[in-house]
């Protein structure tokens, strides 16, 4: 459905240049949800307005059913206003001189995409019913609430009939329980629509909430693309792991099917990874206290208890062993075997990665944050 | 882009031609004209330059000294103090700005002229004097008149920086100990000086180009500054050549003059910002208690105002009835009639000045609508180059004194276009020059307007299939209507009562309004001008009041 090869684009810098999109090659599939995450400034905006139209890349090429909207090479570039696709801004963009009902009729009317005139009554009570704002109708836009005019965003990307939604963290200027609320009913909608959404938030809850594929990007740079679940459980290096949830990161050796570190040996179900030198990385999450006495084999641990903090839902502790902390979080109360914490955790659990100068880097700087 | 480039592109064409007949003498403009830096030795050793200089001087130094002594008070009354009524402050000031320095100048030689002047006619009769005490005809009379009318702009300018300024930095040198004495000279005015400073350069920039007060007031006395040096210049006489070479020459050095200055600007403008006197949005400073010497503060406002503006306009109201000039008597009052309206006016000239001034009214705001919208829109949203070049190029004009724009459009007229685009003369090179003096007003207004239009409403008009043309006018014309209106009847107004450029280039065909004024004044025939004033008033008034009921809607009167 949209598929973007080999992208690239460059801003000029006070100090040079900083690449937005460093070869980026993605390939979404029809009707499905496809998100972007990232820290701000890894592209992800540049990216989506790119698809847009918004922006020029630099090389590289935007296909999007079959039909090239941008390419260097043959030089291809569709405007925005002939690419035919729906999108809701981070700040709505609901126009302010005009009522609801003008916002969503304006671009059936005046666009490109020329609707006959008999049809733009229908489509835009259709499209407001859809986000049930039929009673708000005539309003203004000026006076409705945030969520509201939220919604007249959404009305106004879907009433054209895209095949394709864009949509520019759409929930970032809602509070936190709105959010929640909204973004179910924006899967939902788009469900419904059979649109392509590519959708960009920097909030890797909200995007685990929401999507089929999460790509996750950093600095320009595509690190991962796949299900939610391949992303949380199968990271491909730290940087995907860690953007996902904590990790406690252990330094070791890899030594026939185990890895050796300080606080003992771990093994993992899943490894490809054969050099000596390793991370392994483990979620606070993933540490379980099981019934039986502590024996030494791999993947349990004998740790001191400090710092445990009852918060309601779960608690939080430390694990000290040999100058080691590990940070873990249980629904039960950390249980002691004597005056030790007994630490397993299963071998599904354990993330290994090479200890490679990317990962080594981005774990110390990680490490020295906390 | 096109529209955009094109007031650029008049001005730099207009700069060169000026630099390159400076440097020429002969037949300029034909193959006899040779080059040469006589015009410089001759511009440096004329012996009026030097007194011009010196008038100038005076003349800026005095402006800036009465603007300031009056527009700076008021600005810190009004923004500061718990004086009352203080809309009303501001609706008097912008009016203030709207009515034309002429105005002034004319009231101020009825009444202080050396030997017209009713006050010293006065002083003559009650203290027996020989001659008047008081003449208005110098450097420091015409520098007061010119800031009387300059304390307007003063006021504008200085009130934004007391409006800005954070009161904690004040309250701070209060609980230190400091009275309300030592907290204004050691902490209000060197926080102050950055702002100050930039409107005094901006009021002498003005102060050392303008032509209409020194023109109306010195030029039939003899007394010439830098700008009526040039206008005698280009204009001698009829027994004498028009020395063009010798005017360019001077438009030379007055633009280098003008753009160290306007350099200057900038840079105590951006110096200002680092003491980071300007806090957020929605800030009410807290106010200074002066009890009862507001109403001292509203007696000097209503001086202020009686000076400049209402007794200028009662005196040319009544030299529009009477024959000649006296003081008001029994005697004069009998005199009164509609004589200089109904029978002595040349209601051909009038007729034809207010054709070609409503002509362009018409023309002019539009055009300047047009390409300012386009420059505006380049400089604030395009990603590209020129708009450094764009933004500077819009900037040019304001930086640029009109009178050598007039020059150098006569010029253009006279010895580059010639006859295969015959300009001289018409209406048509008087709009080209009003457009490109009112473009870096209106390119800044609608600047900073459109600044306040979140990027992404066009975005999303592009995304869902609207054209670039049908955006700007289906989003952002709606949206920026209000700033439009006002820039659009401001410039109206200023075209309408514009004086300087209309001297340099009307003739018998294209002549306006104001030079109609100015013939009438210059030939001696006071009493008509004062009736042609009386009339084009008339004709302002609605005009103003439409301003004022659109610019309390825009985002001007912010």
């Amino acid at each position: 459905m949209i598929s973007i090869n080999h992208l690239m684009k460059e801003f000029t810098v006070t100090d040079g240049k900083v690449a937005a999109l460093n070869d980026l090659n993605i390939e979404v599939d029809p009707g499905e949800f496809f998100v972007i995450v990232g820290a701000s400034g890894s592209g992800k905006t540049t990216l989506l307005r790119s698809v847009a139209g918004l922006e020029t890349p630099d090389t590289g090429s935007i296909k999007v059913e079959d039909r090239t909207v941008f390419s260097n090479e043959p030089s291809v570039w569709v405007p925005a206003q002939e690419r035919g696709f729906g999108m809701v801004f981070q700040s709505y963009a609901v126009w302010p001189h005009l009522t609801v009902y003008e916002n969503v009729a304006l671009p059936l009317r005046e666009g490109e995409q020329k609707i006959p005139g008999s049809e733009v009554d229908g489509r835009v009570k259709q499209a407001l019913e859809m986000v049930q704002l039929e009673e708000q109708i005539h309003r203004p836009s000026t006076l409705l609430s945030g969520g509201q005019q939220q919604r007249v965003a959404l009305a106004r990307a879907i009433a054209v009939n895209p095949n394709v939604l864009l949509m520019d963290e759409p929930l970032s200027n809602l509070d936190a329980r709105l959010r929640e609320e909204v973004r179910g009913k924006i899967r939902d909608l788009a469900k419904n629509l059979g649109a392509t959404v590519l959708y960009v938030t920097h909030d890797q809850i909200e995007a685990m909430a929401i999507a089929d594929k999460i790509a996750l990007m950093s600095f320009g740079k595509l690190l991962q693309y796949g299900a939610p679940i391949d992303l949380y459980r199968n990271s491909n290096c730290a940087e995907v792991a860690e953007f996902f949830g904590t990790v406690n990161w252990l330094p070791g050796e890899l030594d026939g099917d185990v890895v050796k570190t300080k606080i003992g040996d771990f093994s993992a179900s899943q490894k490809a990874i054969t050099d000596k030198n390793v991370w392994v990385g483990i979620r606070p999450e993933h540490l379980a206290f099981p019934e039986e006495s502590f024996s030494s084999q791999p993947n349990h641990i004998l740790a001191d208890l400090r710092n445990s903090i009852f918060l309601g839902d779960q608690y939080t502790f430390e694990g000290s062993a040999s100058d080691s902390t590990l940070h873990g979080k249980s629904r039960a109360a950390p249980k002691l075997q004597g005056d030790k914490l007994h630490i397993a955790v299963d071998p599904d659990d354990v993330m290994i990665f090479s200890a490679d100068d990317s990962n080594t880097t981005f774990i110390n700087a990680s490490m020295a944050d906390n | 882009m096109v529209l955009a480039a094109l007031p650029m592109f008049v001005i730099v064409v207009l700069v060169g031609v000026l630099i390159s007949i400076s440097f020429q003498s002969g037949i300029i403009g034909t193959s006899d004209a040779h080059f040469t830096l006589s015009n410089y030795v001759d511009l440096f050793t004329d012996p009026i330059i030097g007194e011009a200089l010196y008038n100038t001087i005076i003349f800026a130094i005095t402006a800036t000294l009465v603007s300031m002594g009056v527009g700076l008070p008021i600005a810190w009354l009004t923004e500061r103090t718990t004086m009352r009524a203080k809309s009303a402050v501001y609706a008097i000031m912008t009016l203030g700005l709207l009515i034309p320095g002429i105005y002034t100048a004319m009231g101020w030689t009825f009444l202080a002229h050396a030997r017209i002047g009713f006050l010293n006619r006065w002083a003559i009769q009650f203290f027996s004097l020989s001659e008047g005490p008081i003449n208005i005809a110098t450097p420091i009379g015409m520098g007061f008149v010119q800031g009387l009318s300059l304390a307007a702009l003063a006021f504008i300018l200085t009130a934004q920086m007391f409006r800005a300024m954070n009161p904690s930095l004040e309250e701070a040198a209060k609980i230190h100990g400091l009275g309300f004495f030592g907290t204004m000279r050691r902490v209000t005015l060197p926080l102050a000086m950055p702002a100050i400073l930039a409107a005094v350069i901006y009021i002498v920039v003005i102060g050392i180009a303008t032509f209409d007060v020194p023109a109306i007031i010195g030029l039939a006395n003899r007394v010439y500054m830098i700008s009526t040096y040039v206008f005698e210049k280009a204009n001698p006489g009829d027994e004498e050549f028009s020395q063009h070479g010798i005017t360019a020459a001077l438009g030379v050095i007055m633009i280098g003059v003008a753009l160290l200055l306007t350099w200057w600007y900038s840079t105590v403008l951006r110096q200002g910002d680092k003491y980071q006197v300007v806090t957020g949005k929605g800030y009410r400073p807290t106010l200074i208690d002066i009890g009862h010497w507001g109403k001292a503060a509203w007696a000097f406002i209503i001086v202020y105002i009686i000076a400049a503006k209402v007794i200028p306009l009662i005196l040319i109201g009544y030299a529009a009835f009477v024959p000649y000039l006296a003081p008001p008597s029994a005697k004069m009052f009998s005199l009164m009639s509609m004589d200089n309206i109904m029978e002595n006016m040349d209601w051909d000239l009038v007729f034809r000045g207010l054709k070609n001034t409503v002509l362009l009214v018409l023309i002019v705001p539009a055009a300047t609508l047009v390409l300012a919208f386009s420059v505006s829109w380049l400089i604030v949203r395009s990603r590209s180059k020129a708009r450094y070049v764009l933004e500077f190029g819009a900037f040019l004009p304001h930086a640029l004194p009109e009178v050598i724009l007039a020059v150098a459009a006569i010029l253009m007229a006279l010895f580059v276009l010639k006859d295969f685009v015959p300009l001289y003369g018409t209406v048509t090179l008087i709009a080209i020059v009003y457009v490109i003096t009112r473009i870096s007003f209106a390119t800044r207004a609608i600047n900073s307007a459109l600044l306040q239009i979140h990027k992404e409403l066009e975005e999303a008009a592009h995304v869902s299939g609207l054209s670039e043309i049908r955006t700007s006018w289906r989003i952002l014309v709606p949206l920026l209507r209000p700033t439009l209106m006002s820039v659009w009847i401001w410039s109206a107004i200023l075209v309408y009562r514009e004086l300087t450029v209309a001297v340099f280039l009307v003739g018998h065909e294209n002549i306006t309004l104001p030079a109609v004024i100015w013939s009438y004044w210059q030939s001696g025939a006071t009493n008509l001008a004062a009736a042609v004033t009386l009339i084009m008033t008339l004709v302002l008034t609605p005009l103003v009041l439409l301003f004022w009921w659109f610019g309390r809607k825009s985002v001007m009167s912010n």
